[in-house]
């Protein structure tokens, strides 16, 4: 069997799995469905991780009832926002919970950098389908925590900067 | 969705734990005295961990996921029919290769610091998965803008399936899934009654599926 086939029939399992439980949730017009899929943050060590832009997973998600899609793109390895949204309707329905912040690196993030990377967002989605997040959380497994608190709270400061400044702008 | 802001923010889920946490927990399964301590210490960090998301200006604010062993195995301890198992484990039930042990190795993923959960008897679908993160978010966040998060059925079902041990419940790992699909199913109604407006479902194992080189071993953890 072809590598595609395998993937196809992978996604397609894992596809069936998830829709009943995002069906349940679409029952109830004021709860939010999201879904988050990064690479792996398990490791600071960039070299072990998966890479690779979300184009290959658009019709994965196309195909799925979801509110919004929480994803990481604060990193090279994930590609670009146009990858995502590029030959399909995505950009029509969902939100995108968009990564600005690396739970595993320790340098903060610049507020200005963070709002400009957002702008180019916004030539795809408007404003309010738009959440910020961190690419993923500071301690997926309990042994292995990303980072300290203090360089956390500097970088959720400045993602909360980043979209003040942006609503400012509305 | 008038109720959040432009620009929303917010987190995935998880949060380191402090050490003092991680020592009560490991006492907690030895010691039912320590289970109390265990529980006041994971209120009192949950605590200052929204506190701080508030502090920082965060509009939807998560629990840190500080009682669980990671995002999916801690459902070992929360529904009968799974068990928590290390690498070595799994390596000596399915006698695994050294070469499987040198892939570990090389993705920074050998030192048994993340353990797996494991299908090892019919699961009971009516356990209930997040409560005390509910509980608590409700208590600190004040109103109903928080996250609750919650494993996907297929990360689940794809990690719990192990052949040499699973088999002896369900025939294969759709069958698992099935029950799988029930847990959950259970848990969201249970999450929408308890007043959650936002469930994330955390599925990062699709990546693999696509971004995996062909023949490759397992690089998801």
């Amino acid at each position: 069997m072809s590598e595609k086939v395998k993937i196809d029939q992978e996604l397609k399992f894992a596809s069936n799995l998830l829709k009943p439980i995002l069906a349940k949730i679409k029952e109830h017009e004021d709860v939010i469905s999201a879904m988050h899929v990064c690479r792996g943050n398990w490791t600071t060590d960039e070299s072990v991780l998966l890479s690779g832009a979300y184009d290959k997973l658009s019709k994965f998600f196309s195909g799925l009832k979801v509110d919004m899609l929480a994803l990481e793109f604060s990193t090279p390895r994930a590609g670009e926002v146009s990858e995502l949204f590029h030959n399909n309707l995505l950009a029509k329905k969902i939100i995108l919970g968009y990564g600005v912040i690396n739970p595993r690196t320790q340098t903060v993030e610049d507020v200005d950098e963070i709002v400009a990377r957002v702008e180019k967002v916004l030539e795809f989605l408007p404003p309010e389908r738009i959440w910020l997040n961190s690419d993923c959380g500071f301690a997926t497994f309990c042994n292995r925590p990303l980072n300290s608190y203090e360089i956390i709270e500097a970088k959720l400061r400045n993602m909360a900067k980043a979209a003040e400044i942006l609503r400012g702008r509305l | 969705m008038e109720k959040f802001p432009a620009f929303c923010t917010t987190l995935i889920g998880s949060m380191p734990r402090s050490p003092e946490l991680l020592e009560l927990k490991k006492q907690s399964v030895y010691d039912e005295n320590k289970k109390a301590e265990y529980m006041a210490k994971a209120f009192e960090e949950t605590k200052r961990i929204v506190e701080l998301q508030k502090n920082a200006g965060i509009d939807v604010p998560v629990c840190g996921e500080l009682l669980r062993d990671n995002f999916v195995s801690f459902v070992a301890e929360k529904v009968d029919g799974i068990s928590l198992m290390s690498m070595d484990e799994i390596l000596e039930i399915t006698a695994n290769s050294d070469e499987f042990k040198e892939s570990l190795n090389q993705m920074d993923a050998s030192d048994n610091s993340m353990s797996n959960p494991i299908c090892t008897g019919r699961i009971d679908t009516d356990a209930r998965l997040v409560d005390e993160e509910v509980d608590m978010m409700k208590e600190f966040s004040g109103n109903d803008r928080y996250k609750i998060t919650i494993p996907s059925p297929y990360i689940l079902t794809r990690s719990m399936w192990l052949k040499e041990v699973s088999q002896s419940a369900y025939s294969d790992r759709k069958e698992l899934g099935a029950d799988v699909v029930k847990l959950l199913l259970n848990e969201v109604e249970h999450l929408i009654a308890s007043g959650v407006k936002v469930i994330q479902i955390d599925e990062p194992i699709v990546s693999e599926v696509v971004f995996q080189k062909p023949g490759g071993d397992n690089s998801f953890y």
